[in-house]
């Protein structure tokens, strides 16, 4: 289960960056950027759902997945889309946003 | 002497069929096991295939007769189970005792300093009972010994947790109280232990069930001989005595007790008593500490994802190969229940639905529609304050990120650019009109912000306008060709907070700022101005508030909600995912550290 590592050091994670791997695909490094600014970095499979990396980041931040919102360029990420299929490059960046709910002014 | 036979799950007897005992009797109660048990309870106890024998010695009183001669026992049975405080003082002082003494006394830790260690240790009425009236011992290791007319005792015993307590340590078969007794009481133990397997009364030498150990003395008396010995007791001394009983197997007990059973004490079996466990299990729990596996714990996480997950069964709206797709779960109908605040998502998807099934496809090119996390995104970027200069590099370059979410899309050939508003709990629009247009168009539209609150006192007007035009003025900047946008600034573009029909609850706003868009597209007009929003509403037909009735935005709430459900039955395993993916979920989720290990 080679999809997901954790490169906190995008410096030395990017030096290394792997060529195709045959099956699996290429490795791409994605940043998911929090609602307070806080950046978490991954390396994930372009071939693999993003319904880990999802995972991990809530893991990482505790919070339920169900609370959280991905965002991708604007467009909201359903967890078994892959990079691949987003055209997602190395080093692009994932909104982890808050589900926003509203009836009234508080 | 009284003889009741029963089975170890099934009570057939209760207290009240004591009824009018006569003083001096001997109640013996075999509990049968089930054939089921009887076996494995034979590896544990070979002494009498498993049976339970519980004598009970009853000896009149004046408090008994004060209660009502038949009601004695039960008055008994309820004081020893329940241990109410407020009933003690009329209540005969009760010994139980177990007849098979292990040094298991668990109790002693619980209860500390409330026992004597040497009377708890023996099990036997010594010459302080006369202050102890709740005395319990169940099955091979407990021994309660409560001083009730001590009212801190009151106050500081909770039985409910010293049976948990004791049923807990009961079940791990530790004897660990023994560990903290001295060398010389353990002596003693043994000794009795020993007693116990003659079963020979010291004074009588006749064989007995239920002998005791005299404080003071080394002999082991039955019951009559030490009566005898002592004198007359003037209380009431209840002796139940529970030969070997296995620790039943965790699980097994799980049932819901039954208050009937519950006031059984004598007919109360091992079995039952272990029902407690379970039931006060949160509250053994809370005491202390948590002493659930983290395996257990986190496996039960994941089921609980995985449940959540079924239930979350998703369909993607227009599809799953539109990339602008929302994804909308079944709880996300929740949402629309009344009263219920909508969500960005219930936003997103009508949005989209009103793009697809109000909007030609020439309409379509006319507007565009920022998805529900735009500002929150932008006001993020820009921040609540206005932008220092010396910031602002920093931030064109923050807002060029922004750009992405209209790659392949140039808002400044659009009419119309709707951008939901939210913050603090509240939904409103913004309308972006004719951002290519500049005052003084000869085209007759002027480029101009609007801003729909359906309350007064909803958001800040000025917020949002300041946050757009920045937004507007760092998009123009960066785009090619045109000179009057690329020189836009945030003064030149007017701004006005439009008079709407306003919500007359406190939940309604999103589907308020829906109706808004399905009102706003049915008639945009081709041609707006600022000076017509400001003078001339009743010629636009836009706007006002009487621009429509408020039920008609409320009423939103069950369309909106009949048109999920529809699209939920219809998608129902075709697009709808997906039991594998829950279930990949559930899998995946068990291990805690997923950066690493994928």
């Amino acid at each position: 289960m080679a999809g997901v590592e954790d490169a906190s050091t995008p410096g030395t994670q990017q030096d290394e960056k792997k060529p195709l791997d045959g099956a699996g695909g290429q490795h791409i490094n994605l940043k998911v950027k929090g609602q307070d600014g806080g950046e978490v970095f991954f390396r994930i499979k372009s071939s693999a759902t993003l319904r880990k990396l999802m995972n991990a980041y809530c893991d990482r931040q505790s919070v339920d997945p169900s609370s959280i919102a991905f965002l991708f360029d604007g467009r909201r990420l359903r967890a078994e889309q892959t990079p691949a299929e987003l055209d997602m490059e190395d080093g692009d960046e994932i909104d982890a946003m808050l589900h926003q709910t509203g009836g009234a002014s508080f | 002497m009284k003889r009741f036979r029963t089975t170890r799950k099934k009570p057939s007897f209760s207290v009240k069929d004591l009824g009018g005992y006569v003083d001096g009797e001997t109640l013996e109660l075999e509990i049968i096991p089930e054939a089921k048990e009887q076996k494995k309870r034979k590896v544990l106890d070979d002494s009498d295939g498993g049976k339970v024998k519980l004598t009970v010695e009853l000896h009149n009183s004046t408090t008994v007769h004060d209660k009502g001669g038949g009601d004695g026992g039960g008055g008994c049975s309820q004081e020893l189970e329940e241990g109410r405080p407020g009933r003690r003082n009329h209540l005969p002082q009760t010994v139980v005792s177990d007849k098979q003494q292990n040094g298991r006394n668990v109790y002693h830790r619980g209860l500390g300093s409330l026992n004597s260690s040497h009377e708890q240790q023996h099990g036997l009425k010594s010459t302080s009972s006369a202050q102890n009236n709740f005395f319990e011992r169940m099955s091979t290791c407990s021994t309660v010994k409560e001083n009730t007319r001590s009212s801190e005792t009151h106050k500081e015993i909770n039985p409910r947790r010293v049976r948990s307590l004791s049923l807990r340590r009961l079940s791990s078969r530790n004897s660990v109280a023994s560990m903290e007794e001295g060398g010389a009481s353990h002596a003693n133990s043994v000794k009795q232990s020993r007693a116990d397997e003659l079963g020979c009364c010291s004074k009588c030498n006749k064989r007995f069930p239920n002998l005791s150990r005299v404080s003071g003395s080394s002999d082991f008396l039955c019951s009559a001989c030490r009566r005898r010995s002592k004198g007359v007791d003037p209380d009431v001394s209840l002796i139940i005595d529970f030969q070997t009983y296995a620790a039943k197997s965790p699980g097994s007990g799980r049932k819901q007790q039954t208050g009937k059973r519950e006031k059984d004490i004598i007919g109360r079996t091992p079995d039952t008593a272990m029902e407690i466990e379970s039931s006060d299990e949160e509250e053994a729990a809370d005491n202390t500490g948590s002493v659930m596996n983290p395996c257990e714990q986190h496996l039960q996480s994941g089921l609980q994802n995985a449940t959540n997950r079924m239930l979350g069964f998703r369909i993607a709206y227009p599809s799953r190969t539109d990339p602008q797709a929302v994804e909308i779960l079944a709880s996300d109908i929740q949402r629309l229940d009344p009263l219920e605040f909508l969500n960005d998502t219930i936003i997103d998807f009508y949005i989209k639905y009103i793009q697809s099934e109000f909007l030609s496809l020439e309409g379509g090119r006319r507007f565009h529609f920022f998805n529900s996390f735009f500002y929150k995104k932008l006001s993020g970027i820009v921040g609540k304050k206005s932008v220092w200069p010396a910031q602002k590099t920093k931030k064109v370059a923050d807002l060029s990120q922004l750009r992405k979410w209209t790659r392949g899309i140039n808002i400044f050939e659009k009419d119309y650019l709707f951008i939901p508003v939210h913050d603090k709990l509240h939904w409103s629009l913004a309308i972006i009109c004719f951002p290519n247009h500049g005052p003084g168009s000869a085209s007759g539209c002027e480029r101009c912000i609007l801003h729909l609150d359906s309350m007064t006192c909803g958001h800040d007007s000025s917020t949002v306008f300041r946050l757009i035009r920045s937004y507007l003025v760092e998009e123009g900047a960066l785009m090619e060709g045109d000179d009057s946008i690329k020189t836009l600034t945030c003064s030149n573009i007017p701004a006005k907070k439009v008079p709407v029909p306003l919500q007359e609850n406190e939940s309604d706003c999103g589907l308020f700022l829906l109706h808004y868009i399905r009102k706003f597209v049915e008639s945009a007009p081709k041609k707006l101005k600022m000076s017509d929003v400001e003078n001339r509403l009743g010629d636009i037909g836009l706007f006002g508030r009487q621009w429509f009735f408020p039920i008609e935005a409320s009423s939103l709430r069950t369309s909106i909600q009949e048109q999920l459900q529809r699209l939920f039955a219809e998608n129902d395993g075709t697009l709808g995912v997906s039991s594998d993916a829950s279930l990949e979920t559930f899998v995946t989720g068990v291990p805690r550290k997923l950066e690493a290990e994928f």
